[in-house]
C-alpha cells in the first residue's frame, strides 16, 4: 500500500509536469508564438511553398561544397498547407492575396549589431505591399535575431523554414552565416541577399550583393601603395574562418604587390573583443609602419583612432565604409582617411541613397539608423521584389533563383552593375573611394573593379 | 626586445584598470567575507548613468560622474541590507552576486538599450601627456588619472584601514564579527559601509574605465571582472597594495603574451593568462593556510526526497502520455521547443547532481555542454553514428569535468565557484575559438539522420522522443545515485569532508566522480543541443548561460530530481522571446528576462533557497498524517 504521503508526492510530481507541459503550451504558442518571430508585414494565411523541378545555376563560380551543375529536381515541401491550390509541375501557385512568407535574419542585439538592415528592408518592403504587393501577393518578412549566436542563428532558419517561408533574404548575421550554406543546400531554400561570407559566394543557393572581402582586401592593398604609404599594415578583425582569414591576407598582400609595393604587408588580426589598441599601434609604430588598410567594425575603429591619437600616429590610412558610420567618433586622426566602399555614399546624395534614407527616416523617425549596413538592406529588398515579380507565378524556390539569377541591372542606384548569371555569385567587384575632410565623407573616385578569383 | 618592453609599459593603465575594479572586491571581502562577481555590473551601471547625464542630459561630467559614484554606493547599500545580510551562508551570499550581476545587465538593457554606440562620458581626454621616444610609449592624460588614481587609491584605503576608527573597526568586524558585536562595535553598519565604499569604487572605477574602452555596452565590462578577479586573489583578498601590484603585472604581461603568441592565431590570451594567475593563487592561497574563503556547500541543498518506485507509477505513466501526444499536437516550431526543454532539463539535472547531491558549485557547466556539442560532432566527423555521438560528447565532457575536479580537491566551494567561473570567461573568449576544437569555421556542422528533415515535423518528433528517452534514463541514474554505497559517501560529502574521511570514504575519489558524472550529464546536453541546431558552436554556453542555468536550478530546487524538468522548461521559456516586435528587435524583450532572472534568484534564496519543488515537498510534508483509527479491543 502507498502511504498517503507518497501518493501525495507522486500526485505533485504528475501535476507539475503537466503543468510544465500545459505552461508550455499556453507561454510558447499563445504569447510568443513558439519561434517569438518579430512577424512584420501582411498577416494571412500559411503559403504552401513547393519547390518544383527546375534547372539550378549552373556554371563555375570557384571552388564548391555543395551541389552544382546540371540540373536538380527539388521537391522539398515545408510550412502548413492553408492558402494553397496544390502544386503541379509548373510550381506551387498561392492563392489569389495569400502573402509570400520570406525570413529574415539580422543580428539586432549585442555589442555588434545590423538593426539598420533590418529596419530598411523593411521599410521598403512595406512600400511595395502598400503599393499592392507583388503580382497580387503581399510579402509577409518573419524577422529574427541570432544574437551574434549561430546556433541561435540556426535555429531561427530552422522556425523559419517550419513556419513555410518561401526564401531567406536580406540576412545580415556574419556568426550564422558562416556556417549556414550547408544548410541551404540541405534544405534547398535560398538566400538572396546577406552580409556575405566566405562560402555564400561559392554556393548556387546563396547571394550575396556587397562585394566579396577579397575584392576589399586587394582594392585596400592597393590604394594604400597608390597613396603614398612605403611600409603597409592591415589590422582586421578575425572573421572566425580560417579559408576568409587566409583568403583576405592573401588579397592584401597581391593588392600591394600589384600596385607597386615592396616586402610584405605586416599583418594585424584582432579578436573582436580585443579592449585597448595601444599595443598594436607601438608595435606599428616600432616597425616603420606608415600607411594601414584596416577593416574593423565601429568600435574597433574607434579604439584603433583613441590609440592613434594617444601615440600622434597619423599613417596613410585606408579603412571600409563603417569608418564613416556616425558610431565612429571623429578625432584628429579621422581626418584625412580614405574609405573603400561596394555601396554608394550616403554623402554622394543620389536619387535611389536619397530615397532609402528618407523612406527610413519616413518610417522610423528618431529611431532610424542609415548606413551602409541599411543600404545593403534596403539594396537586398529591392533585388528580392525584382525578382519576385520576375518569378510571376512560378512561386517556387528554384523559380525565385532562375528569377534572380536572370535579373539584369545598372546597380540599382548603390553599386556598380551587378553581374547576374546562371551559376554567378561573385556580382559586385568594384568599389570607389572617398576621403574624410573637414569632418565629412567626400566621394572621391567611381568604381574600380578588379577580376581576381577569390 | 624594445618593442616588448613598449608593449608591457604600454599595457600598464591597463592594468590600473583592472587594479581600480579589483579594489572594490576587496574592500568587500575583508569586511563580509563574501566574494562579490557584481563589481564590473556595477561599474557598468554607472558608467550608463555618467553617460546619460553627461552626454544626454548635458549635466556638467564631474557632476554626472560624482552622481553615477553615488549611484553605485546606493545599490551597494541596498544589495547587503535586502540581499546579502538575511542571507545565510557564504555561497549563497556570492550566489546573491551573480544574481545582482545578470539583474544588473538586464535592467542597463531595458532602461539603455543593449547595443553599442552610446557615448560614454569623458573625465579625462585622451590626448598624449607624456611620451617616451625611444619606446614610442605615449600615455594619454585618460591613462595617466587611471593610473594615479589606483595609485592613490590602493595608498589611501591601506591608510583608511590601518589608521581610521571605522577602518579598525572594519578589521574587526572582519576577524570575529560576534566578538566584536559583544564589545559594542555597530557591526552591521560597518558591514554596510564596507559594501557602500566598495561598490562605489567599483562605479567610479567603470566610468573613468569606459571611455578608455571606447565601448559603452552591457558586456565589456563585466568580462573585465575575471581580470579583476585574478588582481584581487594575488591581494590574497586581503591586501590593498598586492592586489594593485597584481593589476598592474597583469598589465604589463597581457600584451607581451598576446604579441608573442600572436602567430598562432590564438584568441582570448588576456583571459587565459587571467585563469592562469586565478589558479595559481587559488592553490598558493591553500598551500599557505590561507584558505579562509570556505563557507560550505549551497546552504539550500536540503534534498528532496523521492518516492518509491510504485508511488511513481502515476508520474510515469502520465509523463509517457504527455511525452507521446504533446508532438502530436502541436507545429513543427513547438516540437523544437519541447525538444528544448528537454535538453535544458539534462543541463539543469547536472547541476541537481553537482550542487544538490555532491555540494560542489560549478559556475561553467554551459562550458562543459559546449564540450559535449564540439566532442560530439567531431565523432560524427570521424564516421561515428549520430546517437553514440552524444555519448562521446558526454565522454569528453566528463573528461574535462574531472581535469577541472582536480583542483577542485584542493578547494573550498567558494573558491570552486571563483575558479569555474573563471574558465567559463576564458571559454567564452578562448576556447570557444580555438580552432582544433571548434574547427577553421568556429563552429562545426553535426547533421543526424534519422531524426530530421529538418524542416519536417516527423523528423523533429523523433529527435524529441530520443531526448525525452536519454532525459527519463539520466534522471533515474541520477536518483538511483542517491541509494546505496555511493549515495552514502556523496551525502557525506555534501556535509563534511572531514566526516566522509572518517565514515571510510574517500573525498577525492567522490568529488571525482561527482564532476566527472555532472560532467557527462551537461555534455550529452550540449551535444543534444548541437544535434537540435545541427551546428555545434560555444556562443550559446557563455558565461551569463553558464550563470544562468545555476540561477534556474536553484530556483527550481537543487535538491530535486524532478525539479530539473521544471527548471529545463524555466530555462526554454527564458531562451524565447515575448512581448511587441519592437521590444524583440530592441533587445528589451531579452533584458527584461535577464532581469527577471536575477531577481527571481536573489528573492529565492532570500525567502525560499530550497526552491520551487522544496517548497512544494515541504508543504506536503507539513500536511497532518492521518491517525490510524485505534482499534478498541
Amino acid at each position: 500500500m502507498l502511504s498517503p504521503r507518497d501518493r501525495l508526492l507522486a500526485w505533485l510530481f504528475a501535476a507539475q509536469l503537466l503543468a510544465a507541459a500545459v505552461l508550455g503550451v499556453v507561454l510558447v504558442n499563445a504569447l510568443g508564438g513558439g519561434s517569438a518571430p518579430t512577424v512584420l508585414g501582411q498577416a494571412g494565411p500559411l503559403p504552401s511553398v513547393t519547390a518544383a523541378p527546375s534547372a539550378v545555376p549552373t556554371g563555375t563560380v570557384g571552388p564548391t561544397t555543395g551541389p552544382r551543375g546540371g540540373s536538380t529536381t527539388v521537391t522539398t515541401t515545408t510550412g502548413g498547407q492553408q492558402g494553397s491550390t496544390g502544386s503541379s509541375g509548373g510550381g506551387t501557385v498561392l492563392k489569389p492575396g495569400a502573402p509570400i512568407k520570406i525570413g529574415v535574419l539580422v543580428t539586432q542585439t549585442g555589442a555588434i549589431n545590423f538593426a539598420p538592415s533590418a529596419q530598411a528592408t523593411k521599410a521598403y518592403v512595406d512600400r511595395v505591399n502598400a503599393a499592392g504587393g507583388v503580382n497580387g501577393h503581399k510579402i509577409e518578412l518573419i524577422i529574427m535575431d541570432d544574437q551574434l549566436d549561430q546556433a541561435r542563428g540556426q535555429q531561427a532558419a530552422q522556425r523559419m523554414l517550419a513556419d513555410g517561408v518561401l526564401a531567406f533574404a536580406a540576412w545580415n548575421a556574419p556568426n550564422t552565416e558562416n556556417q549556414i550554406v550547408p544548410f541551404l543546400e540541405a534544405n534547398k531554400v535560398p538566400l538572396i541577399g546577406s552580409y556575405g561570407m566566405y562560402a555564400q559566394y561559392h554556393s548556387p543557393w546563396a547571394y550575396a550583393f556587397s562585394a566579396h572581402y577579397g575584392h576589399y582586401g586587394y582594392e585596400l592593398g592597393r590604394w594604400l601603395k597608390e597613396k603614398g604609404s612605403t611600409k603597409a599594415g592591415f589590422i582586421y578583425i578575425d572573421n572566425g574562418e580560417a579559408r576568409a582569414n587566409d583568403g583576405l591576407e592573401r588579397a592584401v598582400q597581391a593588392g600591394w604587390k600589384d600596385a607597386g609595393g615592396t616586402g610584405t604587408v605586416e599583418m594585424h588580426r584582432e579578436d573582436p573583443t580585443q579592449g585597448v589598441y595601444d599595443d598594436v599601434v607601438t608595435s606599428l609604430q616600432l616597425s616603420g609602419v606608415d600607411g594601414i588598410a584596416t577593416i574593423l567594425d565601429q568600435t574597433a575603429y574607434n579604439r584603433l583612432q583613441q590609440a592613434s591619437d594617444r601615440h600622434a600616429y597619423t599613417p596613410v590610412h585606408v579603412a571600409t565604409p563603417l569608418f564613416a558610420d556616425p558610431a565612429v567618433a571623429k578625432t584628429s586622426s579621422n581626418e584625412g582617411t580614405w574609405v573603400a566602399s561596394d555601396m554608394e555614399f550616403l554623402e554622394a546624395g543620389t536619387p535611389a541613397v536619397n530615397d532609402y534614407v528618407q523612406t527610413v527616416r519616413a518610417a522610423y523617425g528618431a529611431k532610424a539608423t542609415v548606413n551602409w549596413v541599411g543600404e545593403v538592406g534596403w539594396l537586398d529588398a529591392m533585388i528580392l521584389v525584382d525578382a519576385l515579380k520576375a518569378m510571376g507565378k512560378d512561386i517556387t524556390r528554384a523559380g525565385l533563383v532562375k528569377a534572380v539569377d536572370g535579373l539584369r541591372s545598372n546597380g540599382y542606384g548603390f553599386t556598380s552593375p551587378l553581374r547576374f548569371g546562371p551559376g554567378e555569385r561573385d556580382l559586385n567587384r568594384c568599389l570607389k573611394l572617398g576621403r574624410i575632410t573637414g569632418g565629412k565623407l567626400v566621394p572621391a573616385t567611381g568604381w574600380r573593379c578588379d577580376g581576381q578569383p577569390f | 626586445m624594445r618593442l616588448y618592453l613598449a608593449l608591457a609599459l604600454g599595457g600598464l593603465p591597463l592594468g590600473a584598470m583592472y587594479a581600480l575594479q579589483a579594489l572594490g572586491i576587496v574592500v568587500i571581502y575583508k569586511t563580509s567575507k563574501v566574494f562579490t562577481f557584481a563589481t564590473g555590473a556595477v561599474g557598468m551601471l554607472a558608467a550608463y548613468v555618467a553617460s546619460w547625464l553627461a552626454v544626454e542630459q548635458h549635466v556638467p561630467v564631474v557632476l554626472a560622474a560624482a552622481t553615477a559614484t553615488l549611484t553605485g554606493v546606493g545599490v551597494g547599500l541596498v544589495m547587503e541590507s535586502l540581499t546579502i545580510r538575511p542571507v545565510r551562508g557564504a555561497v549563497n551570499r556570492t550566489v546573491v552576486t551573480l544574481g545582482w550581476l545578470i539583474a544588473l545587465q538586464g535592467l542597463v538593457g531595458m532602461l539603455f538599450g543593449n547595443t553599442s554606440g552610446r557615448q560614454a562620458a569623458k573625465v579625462f581626454s585622451s590626448e598624449p601627456l607624456f611620451t617616451v621616444q625611444a619606446l614610442n610609449l605615449a600615455y594619454g592624460v585618460d591613462q595617466t588619472a587611471v593610473l594615479l588614481l589606483a595609485l592613490a587609491l590602493a595608498a589611501g584605503l591601506g591608510l583608511f584601514f590601518r589608521r581610521s576608527a571605522l577602518g579598525t573597526a572594519m578589521r574587526a568586524v572582519a576577524d570575529d564579527p560576534e566578538a566584536a558585536g559583544l564589545l559594542g562595535m555597530p557591526v552591521h553598519r560597518v558591514s554596510l559601509t564596507a559594501w557602500g565604499l566598495g561598490c562605489g569604487l567599483s562605479a567610479l572605477s567603470g566610468v573613468l574605465v569606459t571611455p578608455l574602452l571606447s565601448s559603452l555596452d552591457t558586456l565589456t565590462l563585466v568580462v573585465f571582472t575575471i581580470q579583476a578577479l585574478a588582481a584581487a586573489l594575488v591581494g590574497r583578498l586581503q591586501s590593498l597594495p598586492l592586489t594593485l601590484l597584481g593589476g598592474l603585472g597583469l598589465g604589463l604581461v597581457q600584451p607581451v603574451v598576446r604579441h608573442a603568441l600572436r602567430d598562432l592565431g590564438l584568441s582570448g590570451t588576456n583571459e587565459l593568462v587571467a585563469l592562469l594567475v586565478v589558479l595559481v593563487a587559488l592553490v598558493a592561497r591553500r598551500r599557505t593556510g590561507r584558505g579562509d574563503v570556505g563557507g560550505g556547500g549551497l546552504v539550500p541543498a536540503a534534498q528532496v526526497a523521492l518516492p518509491s518506485l510504485r508511488a511513481l507509477a502515476p508520474v510515469v505513466a502520465t509523463g509517457a502520455v504527455l511525452v507521446v501526444v504533446l508532438p502530436l499536437t502541436g507545429s513543427t516550431t513547438f516540437v523544437i521547443d519541447l525538444s528544448l526543454v528537454a535538453i535544458w532539463a539534462l543541463a539543469v539535472l547536472s547541476i541537481v547532481l553537482l550542487t544538490g547531491v555532491v555540494g560542489q558549485v560549478s559556475v561553467c557547466q554551459g562550458v562543459f555542454m559546449a564540450l559535449g556539442g564540439f566532442g560530439a560532432a567531431i565523432a560524427v566527423d570521424h564516421g561515428v553514428p549520430f546517437v553514440p555521438a552524444l555519448l562521446v560528447g558526454g565522454g569528453l565532457a566528463a573528461a574535462a569535468a574531472a581535469l577541472v575536479a582536480l583542483p577542485a580537491l584542493r578547494l573550498q566551494p567558494l573558491e570552486l565557484a571563483i575558479a569555474t567561473l573563471s574558465l567559463a570567461f576564458t571559454a567564452d573568449t578562448f576556447l570557444y575559438k580555438w580552432h582544433p576544437l571548434v574547427s577553421d569555421a568556429s563552429g562545426r556542422a553535426i547533421p543526424r539522420p534519422g531524426f530530421a528533415e529538418i524542416g519536417t515535423a516527423a523528423g523533429q518528433r523523433a529527435y524529441f522522443w530520443l531526448l525525452a528517452v536519454v532525459l527519463v534514463l539520466a534522471g533515474l541514474a541520477v536518483a538511483s545515485l542517491r541509494r546505496g554505497r555511493t549515495g552514502a559517501a556523496l551525502t557525506a560529502l555534501r556535509s563534511s569532508e572531514a566526516a566522509t574521511a572518517a565514515m571510510g570514504f574517500s573525498v577525492a575519489s567522490a568529488k571525482l566522480r561527482g564532476f566527472a558524472a555532472a560532467g557527462f550529464l551537461a555534455g550529452v546536453a550540449g551535444a543534444a543541443y548541437a544535434g537540435l541546431n545541427q551546428i555545434a558552436t560555444g556562443a550559446a554556453f557563455d558565461t551569463t548561460r553558464s550563470i544562468s542555468l545555476l540561477a534556474y536550478a536553484v530556483v527550481a530546487g537543487v535538491g530535486s530530481v524532478p525539479g530539473a524538468v521544471l527548471g529545463g522548461l524555466i530555462v526554454t521559456l527564458s531562451t524565447l522571446s515575448f512581448g511587441s516586435s519592437t521590444d524583440i528587435a530592441s533587445g528589451f524583450s531579452a533584458s527584461a528576462t535577464s532581469a527577471l532572472t536575477g531577481v527571481v534568484l536573489i528573492l529565492v534564496l532570500r525567502f525560499a533557497p530550497e526552491g520551487v519543488t522544496g517548497v512544494a515537498a515541504r508543504a506536503v510534508r507539513r500536511r497532518p498524517r492521518p491517525v490510524p483509527a485505534l482499534e478498541v479491543a
